[in-house]
């Protein structure tokens, strides 16, 4: 790959477009954006949490055109099997009267995918998907087919609904890179997005970049610089959520039964590159890891049952976590 | 390469002026220490006297705390990758500067060349002055505070019950003198071998020992140094007169070379003037040892006596000083004791009574010779009895005189008398179960 000064610079004038056509169709939502971004810049996964109707979907289309990528939709139902994901051999009869059995490919076999209300079916369904996700190829009757690049899912869980649903186990959901909380807009933005939708057609999205591209882009914000003692930072970052760490706060000591995972840390890092990359920039800086802090680790703390019962807000204790930890080493 | 050169340059200039910052605030620092630790000693000498304080020692301490500030400067200067660090966190640049000069000797990295290129244009821009602007050390008001304390620390020297102490520094310069004109004979005698300029090194040492101890006032120093003086003088006066002899001797002799004649004729001229050293100069090339050593004692005697002599001046200086100082004291108190009397005695005629003072004015008071209290006991006999070694008894002796141009008044007098007096129970020698008897004495002696 051919990697000059213009090239990147072109890169990152892309990614700034698709911000700007992804806004043209997306009101408001600005981190989500930028969260969805540097997910699949990192080449990660998104667990949305958030209520049905803000626009989850919209935006993933959005995405998928803007970057003309295949896009697949999954809805997640409590009888929905993983066959129905990955996919399954089916009898075919030949012209020659034989009979044969073909692979017939599941909507995983797309670029994006929108995994709706992940936590509505089974676990057994769920961890198909979350395999996949993890190792980007499916093995169906011992047959392994790899997966389109880039690979990029979002998955999406109802915070409200508590019956019927199987809620995803700590160790698949520290398969996913962020977990974003989307919000109700607010009234300004909701304004606009009455006027905006009720009003003819949605605009088309411009093409940006391919799959391609995009791969490109991916392997370049794998080599953006990261600094020492900003790698330093991320770690302690990191081992600060775990109770018995010496940079735990008093009240992850208290409340936090485990704490984020080295995926953790990678996390961080790789988030922290693509923002930088975003920026125009060719390092990391401590700004950026702060910035993906919360997406990064809000879903790798597992709080005991002391936190549970307090109601402990798991983004509450990660931004104090944030204001206590130095960014020198010797404090 | 390039690249990382023009860094680490740029880099460089942050790193010199931060240096520089860091001297200077040290050297304050340390410098201001310095005076303090000085001041403090020279508070501590004032009563207990430190023989090591003076030019020599305080260009010593500014030496090597100054010394101490440039090196530790130096071995704390920040690295080039903290300078980053700071320029980085100074300027908000977001770490470009420190992972550029981190990664500046890795080529393989693709985004190298593109973040050194990035981190130098940034850097450019940026001032020195505004990542490292001067700042006075903060430190610095602790020196302050410790000022304040030295200097009213040192002010508690005025107060009268530290007279005594007061004393001893009062003669500290002469104690130093005694000393140093003790040391240099006695190095000079066992180098040169003068028999006559040791001999006195053993009394300059005790004298200086006595006076230390305050053991010797300065009227009996004032004695010594004359005594030492006329000693010194005759013992120079003997080994000139010899050694002229001898010399005049030598010229007469006709088998001399008259250039040699001439230098001696020369040296006896030199001689007579007192010029020894010159004379000493003259005969250096001669073969005449004995002579040329005798001329030594008596450059070191002289040397000797002149000291001597300057310090015997300045103590008789500042003695004469102190009793003026002693007389005005006294009469300032006189005239308020004469004010407050005046101011009694009116105010009782006003109520048609009679005064417990006596109502008579200063003047008519003195025309009434010695005081009735005075008179009482023989008490001023006694006093009189002490008086011979001490200048200051002669003024009290003045002030009680009848005929005295002071003419003061009874009380007056009292009050001068009786505070000499407590400084005299400071000041001398008295055997401490006799002080108490001493201060009851005069405290019957006090006016009803």
């Amino acid at each position: 790959m051919e990697i000059n000064n213009e090239k990147i610079k072109r890169f990152q004038r892309d990614i700034e477009r698709i911000r700007k056509e992804l806004a043209k169709v997306i009101v408001g939502q600005k981190q989500i954006i930028e969260g969805i971004i540097i997910a699949i810049l990192s080449n990660g996964h998104v667990l949305l949490e958030g209520v049905p109707g803000l626009g989850k979907t919209l935006l993933i289309k959005s995405l998928s055109q803007t970057m003309d990528l295949k896009f697949s939709r999954i809805q997640f139902t409590p009888d929905l099997m993983p066959a129905d994901i990955l996919g399954t051999n089916i009898l075919m009869q030949g012209e020659d009267g034989r009979r044969f059995f073909k692979f017939q490919e599941g909507p995983i076999f797309a670029q994006i995918i929108l995994a709706d209300e992940i936590n509505r079916a089974t676990p057994k369904t769920q961890s198909a998907l979350l395999e996949a996700m993890q190792e980007q190829k499916v093995t169906v009757a011992g047959v392994t087919r790899p997966l389109g690049r880039p690979f990029f899912v979002l998955a999406t869980q109802n915070p409200l609904e508590m019956e019927g649903v199987y809620p995803l186990p700590e160790a698949q959901i520290d398969r996913f890179f962020f977990k974003l909380k989307i919000d109700y807009p607010d009234y300004e933005e909701l304004q606009q997005i009455v006027g905006q939708t009720t009003v003819g057609e949605l605009p088309l999205l411009e093409k940006i970049i391919d799959g391609e591209e995009l791969c490109q882009i991916q392997s370049l914000v794998r080599k953006v610089l990261i600094a020492s003692h900003v790698l330093k930072y991320a770690t302690r970052l990191t081992m600060g959520t775990h109770p018995d760490s010496k940079f735990a706060t008093p009240q992850i000591r208290r409340f936090v039964r485990y704490g984020a995972s080295p995926r953790g840390a990678q996390t961080l890092v790789l988030a922290g590159k693509a923002l930088a990359f975003m920026e125009n920039r060719f390092n990391v800086s401590f700004s950026d890891i702060r910035e993906v802090a919360l997406p990064s680790l809000r879903h790798r703390i597992l709080l005991n049952f002391e936190g549970e019962a307090e109601g402990v807000d798991i983004d509450k204790m990660i931004e104090d976590l944030i204001k206590v930890t130095p960014e020198r080493e010797d404090g | 390469m390039n690249l990382r050169k023009n860094l680490e340059n740029g880099l460089k200039r942050f790193s010199h002026r931060d240096t520089l910052i860091q001297m200077v605030n040290r050297v304050i620092l340390y410098f201001g220490g310095a005076i303090c630790f000085y001041l403090i000693l020279w508070g501590i000498n004032r009563f207990f006297p430190l023989f090591f304080l003076g030019k020599e020692f305080f260009t010593l301490i500014s030496l090597v705390s100054t010394g101490l500030a440039i090196g530790i400067t130096f071995l704390r200067r920040k690295t080039l990758f903290e300078v980053a660090r700071f320029i980085d966190k100074k300027s908000k640049l977001k770490e470009r500067i420190s992972t550029a000069w981190e990664f500046s000797s890795k080529k393989k990295d693709i985004f190298v060349p593109f973040l050194l290129r990035d981190a130098l244009s940034k850097l450019q821009e940026i001032k020195t002055s505004s990542v490292f602007p001067y700042y006075f050390p903060s430190q610095s008001k602790y020196l302050f505070y410790a000022l304040i304390v030295i200097f009213l620390f040192l002010s508690l020297s005025h107060f009268p019950f530290l007279y005594m102490r007061k004393r001893r520094v009062y003669l500290y310069q002469q104690v130093n003198t005694l000393k140093s004109i003790s040391r240099e004979l006695l190095e000079q005698g066992k180098r040169e071998n003068l028999k006559s300029v040791t001999l006195f090194v053993p009394r300059l040492e005790e004298l200086s020992e006595k006076t230390e101890r305050g053991e010797i006032g300065p009227e009996e120093l004032l004695k010594a140094y004359e005594y030492l003086r006329e000693e010194m003088k005759a013992k120079i006066e003997e080994k000139k007169r010899e050694l002229l002899q001898k010399l005049n001797s030598l010229l007469q002799r006709e088998k001399q070379e008259s250039s040699f004649k001439d230098k001696l004729q020369e040296a006896i001229e030199a001689i007579k003037k007192e010029e020894y050293k010159r004379a000493g100069e003259l005969l250096r090339e001669s073969s005449l040892s004995r002579e040329k050593k005798e001329l030594k004692e008596l450059e070191s005697l002289s040397k000797a006596q002149e000291e001597l002599e300057r310090d015997s001046r300045y103590l008789s200086n500042r003695v004469k000083k102190e009793v003026k100082d002693q007389k005005e004291n006294f009469r300032g108190i006189a005239e308020k004791d004469n004010q407050k009397e005046e101011f009694l005695s009116t105010e009782i005629k006003s109520f048609g009574g009679v005064s417990p003072y006596s109502p008579l004015s200063s003047k008519e008071k003195g025309k009434e010779g010695v005081p009735p209290e005075a008179k009482q006991e023989g008490s001023l006999s006694k006093v009189e009895g002490e008086k011979e070694d001490t200048l200051l008894m002669s003024l009290v002796e003045e002030l009680f005189l009848p005929d005295s141009p002071l003419g003061l008044k009874e009380r007056e007098a009292f009050s001068s008398y009786r505070r000499f007096m407590i400084n005299k129970i400071f000041e001398e020698k008295i055997p401490a179960d006799y002080k108490e008897r001493v201060k009851e004495y005069f405290t019957s002696l006090e006016p009803k």
